[in-house]
């Protein structure tokens, strides 16, 4: 017999947790599009996440802490296009500096934040009220609808950006700097330009989902909120093909799992160190399988991926 | 840019000034290098412009700045009558400029529409590409093009993505189309389709300037030459005001060494029939990136001493075929034996060891690493043979790059010039001197002398005739008919993967394998 309660509960959790995963993961698909890779995820959301807690406590409102948290992590994406697409650096660099910049930062600024309670200000239920359902399905139809509108929102933003993506001339402008900047500034394309605002826009992203999870998910700022989770949406990336539909499914896998190390803990004799690890090690399998010749030919990476462009004189 | 575009167009076209673009007194140096000396180049409305000469002429580079992408050092661009600066392919393009350039510009992975959509003004941003196959459609129709829409660039032959391109340019409102050697990767036959669009061209008004190094092809579709021999211009006046034997000369640049090289005397002498076999391949199956199969139960057998030319439309597997031999792609099925060795699935490294040399198809990709000196480049199979204690003797490797340098007429500023500065042709001519260099025993060569000029291709098949009499081995993958036709002692046909035709080189007509190679011979 399957418990309902545990089933529940679990459901819940994996809706809730995929937020930031979705969130992140898609900004990070712009922005590898235009081919740029941005390693600072990781830092956007753990200064997103702050600023959304901060904010929140200072405006009452989580919408605007939540609008805030993206700004956060766009302000980190900006410095990235500064150094990677304007001045061409190397972006691996340029976007593990971010996220050390991150970190570091939200330790020094996030002090006075600790454990801060956010009650009464927290995204609250759509649909508070009691669900009348026989008990049998009660807590799986309860774990479906009790959730905050950010929840559902998020579903339609991996829709949105295959819109632009696929059927807007901006999206073939992103994706045509991604496979040929060279050919892309031949037709008149100004790749710094895109690709810098596919950056910050990326970088908005990733700041909503760390706002959403301090403020939707743990509730209030610790230190290292985002334990890793900013870098599982880098390896999600590669997970969804680049292809932001997919970007669904695999948040809701990766969210599963990650709930599943929660519900485990305690019910079996494992460690919690084990569990998890689960997100890790999955993320390390993925990548692996996807990085077979075979399967990365299918997949269809950006053809300059992580590659600066940087208009030259002579063209060789 | 100050003036408006629409007044450019409404200009009389009685003007006497009546130059679409005039070009007057324009240089341009790349370090020490003279690319281009006091050029000047006039087109007129309705005309078909031949730019005439040989590879690094400075051709490419005059193109190049007439569309933005290098600013000349001096001299002044007038686009009917008025003064224009040139800063970016943007500029260029609202003045009515077009650049179809020699590789399409186009992303193999985006459908015909998504690739016609980058960069159109006349589409919002956020409006969606399906809005221009209308237009698509109506400009095929119009110039007798046939392109497909929605179909994905990767499936696409050559010439049909020189068509697209056609069409972009069109889309973009040319005044003035700039063809780069259009006609290098084309049959006869898509040539001459190529070249009744750019009449049409002419006769709606559109100039057409055509960049080339083909004598015949200026003389057969043009109303005007302009001949550019090393960075001035040495003549420009009417195609009937030319001799045939006066452009030859006019164009290159040393004609005694042209014809020097040109009155070889090819030497066909009979292959023995004992010769040994240096290359077999036995029911060769291959697939390509996606998965299709591209050479399907492919057979065949050089003998040392023995050139087979292998003739076909590109696409038909030619390139996995010699990807597979030089062991850069996997093989499915079959069998590839070099000298003996059975070495179907073994890498690079031990073909060259049983003596396979390769040149390949995309110079830039496989053959010259683009950021490493001419010298790095001409030991990367050898450096073992320059060096004493894990070191290389840079000297040594110098003066023996200087020798090839000079036998083979490599323009280069010096063997520590990066080789992406070369010019397509002198890197070529680079690779083949350091592929011949050691003797091989099977030479394998695709598309070989591909936009290089007269004298470096003839500078390269006669490298490869004297090869063959050395006893090498050689199988020459080429589009170039009259390429294998003059070279091969044998020639096959490839068509969809495998060989339709065979046939020896005496008993060889042009047009049975011209037929052949579209598929349409009943074997």
């Amino acid at each position: 017999m399957i418990d309902t309660l545990l089933l529940g509960n679990f459901v819940f959790l994996t809706l809730k947790n995929a937020v930031p995963l979705i969130l992140a993961t898609t900004g990070e698909v712009i922005a590898e599009r235009s081919g740029v890779i941005n390693l600072g995820v990781e830092g956007s959301m753990i200064l997103g996440s702050l600023v959304g807690v901060a904010v929140t406590l200072i405006s009452g409102n989580f919408i605007i802490g939540f609008i805030a948290g993206g700004f956060a992590g766009l302000f980190l994406a900006l410095l990235h296009g500064l150094v990677a697409v304007v001045l061409g650096a190397n972006q691996i660099v340029s976007g593990i500096a971010i996220t050390m910049a991150g970190l570091g930062l939200t330790s020094l600024l996030g002090r006075g934040y600790v454990g801060k309670s956010l009650y009464g200000l927290r995204p609250t239920p759509l649909y508070p009220y009691e669900i009348p359902a026989p008990d049998e399905v009660k807590p799986l139809i309860t774990a479906i609808i009790k959730h905050d509108v950010i929840v559902y929102v998020s579903i339609l933003i991996p829709i949105m950006v295959a819109l632009l993506l696929f059927r807007t001339k901006l999206g073939i402008s992103i994706r045509a700097c991604g496979e040929s900047p060279v050919i892309a500034e031949s037709l008149g394309v100004n790749v710094t330009l895109i690709r810098f605002l596919s950056v910050s826009l990326g970088g908005f992203l990733y700041g909503l989902g760390g706002a959403y999870l301090s403020l939707g998910i743990v509730g209030t700022w610790v230190d290292n909120i985002t334990a890793g989770i900013g870098w599982i949406a880098v390896g999600l990336v590669a997970f969804s093909m680049w292809m932001p539909i997919r970007v669904l499914p695999s948040s809701y896998l990766m969210a599963a799992l990650i709930s599943m190390s929660y519900i485990l803990q305690g019910k079996i004799g494992v460690s919690s160190y084990f569990l998890s690890m689960i997100p890790y090690i999955s993320t390390v399998v993925i990548l692996t399988l996807i990085n077979v010749e075979r399967f990365r030919v299918k997949i269809g990476a950006p053809n300059a991926l992580g590659k600066p462009y940087v208009r030259e004189e002579r063209l060789g | 840019m100050g003036v408006n575009q629409t007044t450019f167009f409404m200009k009389p076209h009685g003007d006497e000034n009546n130059y679409i673009l005039s070009v007057t007194g324009v240089s341009k140096f790349f370090g020490s290098i003279t690319a281009l000396r006091g050029v000047d180049l006039n087109i007129r409305v309705g005309e078909i412009h031949a730019l005439l000469g040989e590879n690094g002429a400075g051709k490419t580079t005059l193109v190049n700045i007439l569309y933005g992408l290098y600013r000349p050092d001096a001299g002044s661009i007038k686009v009917f009558g008025n003064e224009v600066r040139i800063n970016s392919p943007k500029d260029a393009i609202s003045y009515g400029i077009v650049l179809v350039q020699q590789h399409p510009m186009l992303i193999d992975k985006m459908t015909v529409s998504e690739n016609l959509s980058i960069g159109l003004r006349s589409l919002g941003y956020l409006k969606s590409p399906n809005s221009v196959k209308e237009v698509i459609k109506e400009y095929s129709i119009r110039y007798g093009i046939s392109v497909d829409p929605d179909i994905t660039v990767s499936n696409l032959s050559f010439s049909e993505r020189q068509e697209v391109e056609l069409v972009r340019a069109l889309m973009l409102n040319a005044q003035l189309l700039m063809l780069d050697e259009p006609t290098t990767m084309l049959t006869s036959y898509e040539r001459k389709k190529l070249f009744s669009v750019l009449r049409k061209l002419k006769d709606e008004g559109k100039s057409v300037l055509l960049i080339t190094h083909k004598v015949m092809e200026a003389t057969e579709i043009s109303d005007w030459i302009t001949v550019l021999r090393k960075g001035e211009v040495t003549a420009s006046r009417p195609t009937n005001k030319y001799t045939l034997d006066e452009l030859v000369k006019l164009v290159v640049s040393d004609a005694g060494v042209f014809n020097g090289v040109r009155s070889v005397k090819f030497d066909y002498n009979v292959v023995k029939s004992q010769s040994p076999e240096v290359l077999s391949i036995k029911d060769l199956i291959v697939v390509n990136d996606v998965g299709g199969v591209a050479v399907r139960g492919f057979s065949l057998a050089v003998k040392s001493g023995e050139i087979i030319g292998i003739a076909g439309v590109s696409g038909n597997g030619q390139k996995e075929l010699s990807e597979a031999i030089a062991g850069l792609r996997k093989v499915v099925d079959g069998r590839i034996v070099i000298c003996g060795q059975d070495l179907t699935n073994k890498g690079p490294k031990d073909r060259v060891k049983a003596g396979l040399a390769y040149i390949p198809e995309e110079r830039l990709k496989y053959g010259v690493v683009g950021d490493m000196s001419v010298a790095e480049n001409y030991i990367l199979k050898s450096y073992g043979q320059y060096s004493g204690f894990g070191l290389i003797n840079m000297r040594k490797v110098i003066e023996d790059v200087n020798e090839s340098i000079e036998s083979f007429n490599i323009i280069t500023r010096g063997p520590l010039e990066k080789v992406k500065a070369l010019s397509g042709g002198n890197i070529q001519k680079l690779i083949v001197a350091r592929e011949l260099r050691s003797n091989p025993k099977v030479i394998l060569a695709h598309n070989p002398t591909l936009g290089l000029d007269l004298r470096s291709a003839a500078l390269v098949r006669e490298l490869f005739l004297k090869a063959k009499a050395d006893g090498a081995g050689i199988l020459l993958i080429s589009e170039d008919l009259d390429e294998v036709i003059t070279l091969s002692d044998k020639i096959a046909v490839m068509y969809k993967g495998s060989i339709t035709y065979e046939i020896n080189k005496n008993e060889a007509s042009r047009d049975v394998l011209e037929r052949a190679m579209l598929g349409l011979l009943n074997v």
